[in-house]
């Protein structure tokens, strides 16, 4: 054999191997199908989920602090009644409160009122007056839990369901097993307010170790959301097509080398789509010309929620759009001064949720009340998520320390029971009451995927020769609130 | 005699000493058991029957040592019950691999998971 044909022969060896390898991209790691020949030119192709979706998007609030949903969902008469009392011994049965403030005693805060709205009769307090008005769209989990008590780590876990770096974010795993809808526009997109990226970055909209090309695209605040999405003007279309095409053949000619090489597939993928956003992205991300009823039910006549509000706005242009997965990251409005800019309030809680519920529940309720307008909320599903959440006790006497053993989250969207209340806290709010109903991230990662229409036991990836999925060995579909 | 029989009770003493020291749950075996696991998810996933019911089987033998252990430290009555629960559901593992029913291995396994979760809320050590 001469060194021509074997170099041959080890090529296409490899290419074999390589194909192989591939079928590990399809979800559940099927056989080679015609339909995937086209998944293997383009892996953002549109794919057949296992079963009818309930929803075509996701808008994933992800609260960045982790609010306490003590002060503003969970309302605990008894906690009003023993505040300012130590913690009865009976509560902290079984959990470890290694957190940095200790156990102080039982806090409220006396500015709070509470209320109960809709025909549901959910609990709001004063601090979401706009949100409690759509109490009847909201699937409440008041018996969410998670794993560990600092920021990065929880953070990470509630977007990839896992407390070390390298595993997909729930969005990866959707672009992933779905394909793009709009092939002009990332199916993954993270969108943020502030002015400073989300803490802990971008690990939490990674693809881990799926191919690159499903990792979340970050849109930045402000009028140019997308970095150098211009042409320069001295440079014609002809021009740019040109070295776009030539680009193309020389990246063609590595991918025929390295088939297995994911980072250059991405790459390959993302400058034919940057050059494709350059026509849809700017319009689906311009608010100007949106009605002025319109930007200020989404609150952009008020500085406080102005920043929040064209996050959200665009959010919802997006999922017009057939975007899959808007992940959006909370961050502080412009112009408020605070040493703490997320919902973080070991002290001080008052103001700093004073602030930051204002940010958040004039855009959150427009957003609920466009969508539903627009019959777009049937098929897209809110979700308001955090790290955790915080203690029934006071930290620094005007705070909360966090707490990962029971918090609120909640849904509202297309294939759920609409104005329900599945799982609660104990009599103080510290721990979820009935541990068969805890829900960890896991189980909402599963749930959010069966409302997409993917089976969690069945997106799968080989990886390295292990056959991983995105609720890792746990997740449980929450049954109860689906409708 | 009676020399002899102190040294057989030495000998007894010694041994049972030894077979109580032998049951402690270190990290490594917390470790093996959570990398058995994730094999065990992966091989029902790829529908790898022999190396499924072989991971299936040895955590049957771990959450043995796991349920000896809780047994002797006393005043563990709900590990010892979810130790149960788990070697039960490896069983449970074995069978549905054996009868090729992979979905309810799968679901078994994401049981025992979730088992060994909620057993980490009350007796992991930081």
């Amino acid at each position: 054999m001469s060194i021509n044909s074997r170099r041959d022969f080890l090529l296409k060896s490899g290419l074999g191997l390589g194909a192989g390898a591939l079928t590990g991209l399809l979800p559940g790691g099927g056989l080679l199908s015609a339909a995937t020949a086209a998944e293997l030119i383009d892996p953002l192709a549109p794919k057949q989920p296992h079963f009818p979706a309930k929803i075509k998007s996701v808008i994933w609030l992800h609260q960045n602090g982790a609010p306490s949903t003590l002060d503003l969902y969970d309302y605990k008469p008894d906690l009003q009644k023993l505040a300012g009392q130590p913690v009865p011994a009976s509560f902290l049965k079984g959990i470890k409160t290694s957190t940095q403030g200790g156990v102080g005693k039982l806090y409220v805060s006396k500015e709070r009122t509470w209320k109960q709205y809709g025909e549901s009769g959910a609990w709001f307090s004063s601090l979401l007056p706009n949100m409690a008005q759509h109490a009847d769209k909201i699937t409440f989990i008041k018996s969410s839990t998670t794993i560990g008590a600092t920021h990065d780590i929880s953070i990470l876990k509630l977007n990839t369901g896992d407390l070390n770096p390298g595993r997909p974010s729930l969005g990866a795993w959707i672009s992933y097993a779905l394909g793009a809808a709009n092939p002009d526009l990332p199916p993954y997109v993270v969108l943020y307010n502030g002015d400073r990226e989300p803490q802990a970055g971008s690990v939490n909209w990674s693809s881990g170790f799926l191919p690159a090309v499903y990792q979340g695209t970050a849109f930045r605040p402000g009028d140019s959301p997308i970095l150098y999405l211009d042409r320069p003007e001295l440079r014609s279309a002809t021009q740019q097509r040109a070295s776009l095409d030539l680009l193309k053949q020389l990246n063609n000619l590595g991918a025929q080398r390295y088939p297995n090489d994911t980072e250059l597939r991405a790459r390959l993928r993302s400058y034919e789509l940057a050059d494709r956003m350059q026509v849809a992205a700017p319009a689906a991300v311009d608010i100007s010309k949106e009605s002025a009823a319109t930007k200020e039910l989404y609150g952009l006549n008020d500085k406080t929620s102005q920043s929040y509000g064209e996050v959200l706005l665009r959010a919802r242009r997006l999922v017009e759009n057939g975007v899959r997965f808007v992940q959006v990251v909370s961050g502080y409005p412009e112009g408020v001064e605070s040493e703490r800019q997320s919902w973080d309030a070991h002290s001080e809680l008052d103001q700093n949720h004073g602030v930051m519920a204002r940010m958040v529940d004039k855009p959150i309720a427009g957003l609920l009340h466009d969508l539903k307008e627009r019959g777009l909320l049937d098929t897209t599903l809110v979700v308001w998520a955090s790290e955790f959440g915080r203690t029934s006790w006071g930290e620094s006497g005007s705070g909360r320390d966090h707490n990962p053993w029971g918090y609120t989250t909640w849904m509202a969207g297309g294939g759920l029971k609409a104005g329900y209340t599945y799982g609660e806290t104990d009599e103080i709010g510290l721990q979820v009451a009935d541990k068969d109903k805890a829900v960890d991230t896991y189980d909402l990662h599963a749930t959010i995927l069966q409302l997409m229409g993917l089976d969690h036991l069945k997106t799968t990836f080989l990886n390295n020769g292990r056959s991983e999925r995105p609720t890792v060995v746990y997740g449980k579909v929450i049954k109860e609130i689906l409708a | 005699m009676q020399r002899k029989l102190i040294a057989f009770g030495a000998m007894l003493f010694v041994s049972a000493g030894f077979a109580l020291a032998a049951v402690e749950l270190d990290t490594d075996l917390m470790q093996n058991i959570d990398d058995t696991n994730k094999s065990l998810a992966s091989n029902i996933a790829t529908r790898d029957g022999k190396a499924a019911i072989a991971d299936a089987k040895s955590m049957n033998d771990m959450f043995g040592t796991v349920e000896t252990y809780f047994v002797q430290k006393g005043d563990a009555a709900n590990a010892v019950e979810l130790t149960k629960q788990s070697r039960e559901l490896t069983l449970t593992i074995v069978n549905a691999v054996t009868a090729n029913n992979y979905d309810a291995a799968t679901d078994a396994a994401t049981t025992l998971s979730r088992t060994c979760k909620k057993c980490h809320t009350f007796y992991k050590k930081e």
